[in-house]
């Protein structure tokens, strides 16, 4: 078993925004509200130099944590070298303080489906993951930190549930949670499960971060979109996340939003920026800003 | 160990729309001649229809959007290749300013995995061939479908 004592030395980053080209000239603007961004890694693999330019605009401005969505750490096949050298080139520019990405399945050799699927949670996929883990982990010199995805579906004919699966892979190899409670809340709805018995069972000594998005509902299915400000139907994530942050010694939080993107940005992100920044503060986590 | 197949069948589900189709009727047919296990196979017969549809319809949605989105911004001199659309691989590529998709086998999208980054030329091709463990068939049309829609010197984009 490895110990989490390396997530406890991460420092708190705050709570902050995912980076998109769309909000860039907003995110610079509002810099003063918002304490920490994350970007999408795969975005500045493999780039030309004035991508690398943008994004050290925004490194001299905000701390950054990389977000990776392609590492499918599932997948039945050795990490290619030469993506794990991307990694680690990214988290040295931005002086990361961990790499995250998901518990999925998103490529195999010759097949790359763009998109993050569930996990068959075996023992087979643990001995797996846990030796790519190791791996990366060795390769980067930091921690590497990975987030329960939203599925439409389970793989049946597993030996664990996700909470279960996750925790076996935490205290295998000391790696980090990043806990979305807007997946968990989507989920949960959908499948007509209890969202505090996932988070009951759910490694929070291992949680590092936390994301919450804003979905829809479109013919009685709950999309995670990332479209929404996280009020009405997605309200709920508010009370996971004044339940989570009372039993978790959280890194950082931040907030998702890939589409329909406003103008006002005081709406469209800041005023939940501001009550995620409360909830934590109240529950006892740290409440220092970087800027 | 089937772990690898199982994620092939896996993932081929959600991105092929004709071998999905098969699959919904008959599964235990379509699973047929595949290296599973039995509890591979009941992992398999047990996928639920209904999420295992939506799941595939926002994936080919997403797909759709971002090749439309990619070809209204990027130069025409680009050909863009994904691993899967509807039933296939496909590149697609600006053509006489209107969006174009030709699907390929999967053969022929593992060379062009070889080619990122580079610019299509016979040289590149072969080499990408050679490397790539493809069928000559499938180099042969690819090829024939880069010619034939007038793609030689573009650069290829994976996505």
């Amino acid at each position: 078993m490895t110990s989490n004592r390396e997530l406890k030395k991460i420092p708190y980053y705050g709570v902050g925004i995912g980076l998109r080209n769309e909000i860039g000239e907003q995110t610079m603007c509002h810099k003063n509200e918002i304490d920490t961004l994350e970007i999408i890694s795969e975005r500045f693999f493999n780039k030309p130099a004035p991508v690398w330019d943008y994004l050290r605009n925004f490194a001299d401005n905000f701390p950054i944590i990389p977000h990776g969505v392609k590492l499918s750490i599932a997948s039945a096949d050795k990490t290619d070298p030469e993506f794990l050298k991307n990694m680690k080139k990214l988290c040295e520019f931005v002086v990361a303080p961990y790499y995250s990405d998901h518990f999925a399945l998103t490529r195999l050799p010759g097949a790359d489906i763009g998109h993050l699927s569930p996990i068959w949670f075996t023992k087979e996929s643990l001995e797996i993951i846990v030796e790519k883990i190791d791996t990366i982990q060795d390769f980067l010199g930091i921690p590497l930190v990975l987030e329960n995805i939203n599925s439409m579906f389970t793989v049946s004919e597993a030996d664990f549930e996700e909470p279960e699966f996750i925790a076996k892979v935490c205290e295998r190899t000391g790696c980090g949670a990043l806990l979305d409670l807007t997946n968990v809340y989507i989920n949960t709805h959908n499948n007509g499960n209890d969202p505090y018995d996932f988070l009951g069972r759910f490694p929070l000594d291992h949680v590092v971060q936390i994301h919450l998005a804003g979905g829809i509902i479109r013919n009685d299915w709950f999309y995670d979109t990332h479209s929404e400000n996280i009020a009405g139907i997605n309200d709920g994530v508010w009370s996971l996340l004044e339940w989570t942050t009372k039993r978790c010694d959280i890194k950082s939080l931040i907030i998702e939003r890939d589409q329909n993107f406003k103008d006002d940005f005081d709406d469209m992100l800041l005023q939940d920026i501001r009550r995620a920044r409360s909830i934590i503060g109240k529950n006892g986590s740290r409440n220092f800003r970087f800027n | 160990m089937s772990l690898p197949v199982f994620q092939g069948v896996l993932l081929k589900l959600y991105t092929n729309k004709n071998f999905q189709e098969k699959f919904l009727i008959n599964r235990q047919e379509s699973l047929h001649n595949l290296n599973l296990s039995r509890r591979e196979q009941k992992a398999l017969l047990n996928l639920p229809e209904k999420e295992l549809k939506l799941f595939s319809s926002e994936l080919f949605h997403k797909r759709h959007d971002f090749i439309t989105a990619v070809l209204e911004r990027s130069q025409p001199n680009y050909v863009f290749c994904s691993s899967f659309y509807v039933s296939s691989p496909v590149i697609a590529f600006t053509k006489a300013d209107a969006k174009t998709t030709v699907e390929i086998s999967d053969g022929a999208y593992l060379i062009l995995e070889h080619m990122a980054h580079r610019r299509i030329g016979l040289k590149s091709l072969i080499e990408a061939y050679l490397s790539s463990g493809a069928g000559a068939a499938d180099f042969l049309n690819l090829v024939s479908a880069l010619t034939r829609n007038g793609l030689m010197g573009k650069e290829v984009k994976l996505f």
